[in-house]
């Protein structure tokens, strides 16, 4: 899958600029500040609906400007599909269209074009707190699996109603029966979820470790897992006791102990917790492998690769790293890479085809 | 706005009140109704007056009633020992438009809601324990909405009635008839495909 072209008005730092990209390698050149960032966001938004950076919409409306618009045109094997996102501070409305059909819900976006981001926040991915790892999985899940979505959106649903519950009986408001059945509920969508996430780690892992392997010359393993909080291969029963055993302890605290949202992805190396062990090194070896396994892995379930958004971490790799992500990067996928300036990515560049952005406030020059 | 009358301003403030009335359209409303004639704004204000006034619950099924009891409750060619319970007074009109159902209902007013601070005494749940009390009662049909707080509401009934030997039966979900299996969101199919039956 590859972008062609871009349009941003009134977004951010841009007030009116479309940009054209080559279908391999693209360097988006320019000092900090300029709005290189601005760009794999506006590409991001368009693909997941929110910004990477967890900020509202209005932040992200051009100042003095009522509304921002986002277009793309984007190709993939079989298709072509433009996609517009909108969003109006007076109205404090988001409108979407696909191929010039506007949405009934800003969700049917999600998945219409698959990118993988990789930013420097994501360097942090390994020790950084579980619900970034969550975030990370939720994300990718998200663009490949439509039902995964919703799923989701049930369960936090269910997951605050349960909670309330959980504070009413507390409060001697309910009785301990009247959480049946946001339980039963609770089970059906997080055993769904869990498992979804179990899934495609289980196939994630493998491409994640040969990475890892490649890119530390097989110095150590690097690994990782996913670990429910919920006992996934049990049957409905067996995780209603699982539930049942917390049950004094979520009353007394009035929150839902387990669930897809304390589940984790741990990494280990050498066997050994990434969490307390990994050097700074290692954490950057285990966040690029992650994110060029997330690579493989959307290319497996949707037979084509996303377009991979590189922000400002070329420079933050050494030559191992950076030979890895060459080798992806000499496959059919489209890259968007930024910096401050341009980096010597040689093995490329002898094969010439890639293509030189500069961006000054806003601007391409 | 400041600048009207006093009256427009409260006029404008209690329609703004109503649901899904905004600020504008209250506005709109309110300078439409100075522009009538005084007997069609009489007419309307009665109107409103006669339906609050007239119209309270049904006795038996909580359905909206003018009387003790309902048209339905009425019906003299009517099953009563099949009851279908509904969340909303509509949810009785939209069955009925179906021409299928010929049994009693239940009007639960509502949907378990713990945000909302809604459980089960807050609905007419003991009623209907009060209505199957006789025995008469075979069947309990619920017909809650396919969220997720109807299907709170669905599974505690469920739980509560089961005990008492009435078969208690949950309204499928799936697919619009008449559509395309391929317009379906995908959660909708994924449920459909979960709940199949066999043929």
């Amino acid at each position: 899958m590859w972008v062609e072209e871009l349009t941003l008005k009134d977004y951010r730092n841009y007030k009116n600029q479309r940009v054209s990209f080559s279908r391999s390698l693209n360097f988006v050149v320019g000092a900090n500040g300029e709005g290189k960032t601005n760009m794999l966001e506006a590409l991001y938004l368009l693909a997941t609906t929110k910004s990477h950076r967890m900020v509202s919409e209005k932040e992200l409306v051009r100042t003095n400007s009522d509304f921002f618009y986002l277009s793309c045109r984007l190709h993939d094997a079989r298709v072509n599909t433009t996609v517009e996102l909108g969003y109006s501070l007076s109205q404090k409305r988001k409108a979407a269209k696909i191929s010039s059909v506007p949405v009934t819900r800003i969700s049917e976006l999600i998945g219409v074009l698959n990118v993988v981001l990789f930013a420097p926040e994501d360097l942090d991915l390994v020790k950084g707190s579980p619900s970034g790892r969550r975030r990370f999985l939720d994300v990718l899940l998200s663009q490949v699996d439509k039902v995964y979505f919703g799923l989701l959106q049930q369960y936090s649903r269910v997951l605050a109603q349960r909670n309330e519950c959980l504070k009413a009986i507390q409060l001697g408001r309910l009785k301990t029966l009247d959480l049946e059945p946001w339980t039963e509920q609770f089970i059906d969508l997080a055993l769904k979820i869990s498992g979804r996430r179990h899934r495609a780690v289980s196939v994630l892992r493998e491409e994640f470790a040969r990475l890892a392997t490649q890119i530390n010359q097989g110095k150590e393993s690097l690994l990782v897992e996913y670990i429910p909080s919920l006992v996934l291969e049990g049957t409905n029963q067996a995780t209603h006791e699982q539930l049942s055993r917390l049950l004094t302890q979520e009353i007394k605290r009035g929150i839902t102990l387990c669930g897809p949202h304390r589940d984790d992805l741990r990494f280990s190396i050498n066997s050994l917790p990434a969490t307390d062990y990994a050097s700074q090194g290692q954490q950057r070896t285990a966040a690029l492998a992650l994110k060029l396994a997330e690579l493989a892995y959307m290319r497996y379930i949707r037979g084509e690769y996303p377009v991979l958004l590189l922000d400002d971490v070329l420079s933050e790799l050494d030559a191992n790293r950076r030979a890895a992500l060459i080798e992806v990067l000499s496959r059919d996928v489209q890259a968007i890479i930024t910096g401050t300036e341009l980096v010597d990515l040689s093995p490329i560049h002898v094969k010439g085809n890639y293509q030189v952005i500069r961006i000054e406030q806003g601007k391409v020059m | 706005m400041h600048s009207y009358p006093e009256p427009i301003l409260k006029l404008i403030s209690e329609l703004a009140n109503l649901p899904g009335i905004g600020p504008k359209t209250a506005q709109r409303l309110a300078f439409f109704l100075l522009s009538q004639n005084r007997g069609r704004v009489a007419e309307l204000a009665l109107a409103m007056l006669e339906a609050k006034d007239k119209v309270s619950y049904c006795e038996v099924c909580f359905n909206l009633a003018e009387g003790k009891k309902c048209p339905l409750c009425e019906e003299d060619n009517r099953r009563r020992d099949v009851i279908c319970v509904v969340q909303d007074p509509r949810d009785v009109a939209a069955i009925e438009r179906t021409h299928d159902f010929k049994g009693a209902y239940h009007v639960l007013h509502g949907a378990i809601s713990p945000m909302d601070g809604i459980g089960p005494e807050q609905l007419r749940v003991r009623e209907l324990l009060g209505r199957l009390a006789s025995g008469e009662v075979i069947e309990v049909i619920i017909a809650t909405n396919p969220n997720i707080e109807g299907e709170a509401t669905a599974l505690y009934l469920a739980r509560l009635l089961k005990p008492i030997g009435v078969k208690v039966t949950r309204i499928a979900h799936g697919l619009p008839v008449g559509g395309d299996l391929e317009y379906a969101d995908e959660l909708t199919l994924a449920r459909a495909l979960e709940n199949r039956r066999e043929m």
